[in-house]
């Protein structure tokens, strides 16, 4: 099992050309082998568990969860009286409705934008463009963060696996402008997250960018 | 049922059991019987630190902790290893906590036998080290890692299941990969991480 990755050739080609290191691409395979060891023991541990008989206390267990899930139902689930559900459902269509007003009215304003995108696609970057004569301002256009927020985080060349050059946190408006720039490489990949209240990923999108 | 159908299917039962569906919910309850299962299992694998009455009370912990964290289950794991995760970090916290870690072989838990800590002793387990950390991770690579090694899932099927092309997925496994080992790295000089809430 520990000598899986490692004996993994394209794997390891492809971490080699990734990292251009092959020291650091042992360690980055020491790390997939240690991941599938606690993968594999995990799935046997389960399929295992899959074959168990009842286990003392169990019948106590399903006790305790039918009393949770009768008495402390999690705020996110929409523990709500029925018009109230009805009342959130409708809210949810208008909110849809202005969305897909707001991106139609976007799309036609700045031409559309680039980048591949994760989740729903709803973030179009715009500035810098593929090309530029001196970084500047960040935009993009997508939903209204509302109490989560953007990111946005810029790797050196186009290597999105490199450590951050720089990263913007907690905007609430589609734009980001960078304070000081003067160390940044002529080429650069950047990207624009979108996170919900707890921090989860709603959306993303991807660009690269040369200064020229 | 393809791989993207299979986690949209797991999101949407869990949002049914969280808005009250009653038939969602005694499917729950079944399926949730994996966590006094898995907690017997690894008390059992570690020399069974821990007596019956110290393991119910711990299972009833676990599915507390489960049932709060539900709303943030994503889908992209099967609920079983989600769970299992749980149930892992909470054993070792208690056993942690009573000072009965066992003292762990170095391939792994498989074979040791339980003998009582030491007074203070760092904690040593592999694999509470890396779970952390996979929490201590961004939500998207940590997803990407635990397809990868614990559903066991391909480059092809993790994008599928993502609504990515199998080359994202790939450069953002090798960025989680770079991260994980940066967190293990720092695990590694100043002890455990953090646990995540």
């Amino acid at each position: 099992m520990r000598e899986e990755n490692r004996n993994d050739e394209q794997l390891r080609r492809e971490l080699i050309e990734l990292t251009g290191d092959v020291g650091e691409t042992d360690d980055l395979l020491d790390s997939a082998d240690l991941l599938d060891d606690i993968g594999a023991e995990a799935r046997q541990v389960l399929a295992e568990v899959g074959r168990m008989d009842s286990v003392p206390g169990e019948r106590a267990a399903e006790e305790h969860l039918r009393r949770l899930m009768a008495e402390n139902r999690p705020p996110q689930a929409w523990g709500l009286a029925p018009i109230l559900r009805i009342a959130a459902g409708l809210a949810a269509a208008a909110a849809l409705v202005l969305l897909l007003l707001h991106f139609s009215g976007d799309a036609g304003e700045e031409g559309g934008g680039r980048g591949g995108t994760l989740g729903g696609g709803s973030i179009r970057l715009l500035e810098p463009p593929a090309e530029v004569g001196a970084w500047g301002e960040f935009r993009w256009t997508g939903p209204a963060p509302g109490s989560g927020r953007y990111e946005v985080v810029v790797y050196p060349g186009d290597d999105v696996t490199a450590e951050p050059i720089a990263r913007a946190l907690n905007l609430k408006e589609p734009r980001w402008e960078p304070t000081d720039t003067s160390l940044w490489p002529d080429r650069i990949a950047w990207e624009v997250r979108l996170l919900d209240v707890n921090g989860e990923l709603l959306d993303s999108a991807e660009a690269e960018s040369e200064r020229r | 049922m393809s791989s993207e159908k299979r986690a949209d299917a797991a999101l949407r039962f869990v949002q049914a059991v969280l808005s009250g569906d009653r038939e969602a919910e005694l499917r729950f309850i079944e399926r949730m019987r994996c966590v006094p299962r898995i907690l017997a299992h690894k008390n059992g694998q570690l020399g069974r630190p821990l007596s019956e009455h110290e393991l119910e009370d711990l299972t009833q912990e676990v599915l507390t902790a489960l049932w709060k964290k539900l709303p943030t289950y994503n889908g992209a794991a099967a609920l079983e290893t989600w769970a299992y995760r749980f149930c892992y970090l909470e054993l070792m916290r208690t056993l942690r906590g009573k000072q009965r870690l066992p003292k762990l072989v170095e391939d792994g838990i498989e074979g040791s036998s339980y003998e009582p800590e030491t007074q203070g002793a760092e904690p040593a387990d592999e694999t509470e080290r890396v779970l952390q950390a996979l929490d201590g991770m961004e939500s998207e690579e940590a997803d990407l890692l635990r397809l990868k090694h614990f559903e066991g899932l391909t480059f092809d099927a993790i994008g599928e299941r993502l609504s990515l092309s199998p080359n994202t997925v790939k450069t953002r496994y090798y960025r989680g990969l770079r991260k994980l080992k940066g967190l293990l790295a720092q695990t590694t000089r100043h002890g455990a991480p953090r646990r995540a809430e």
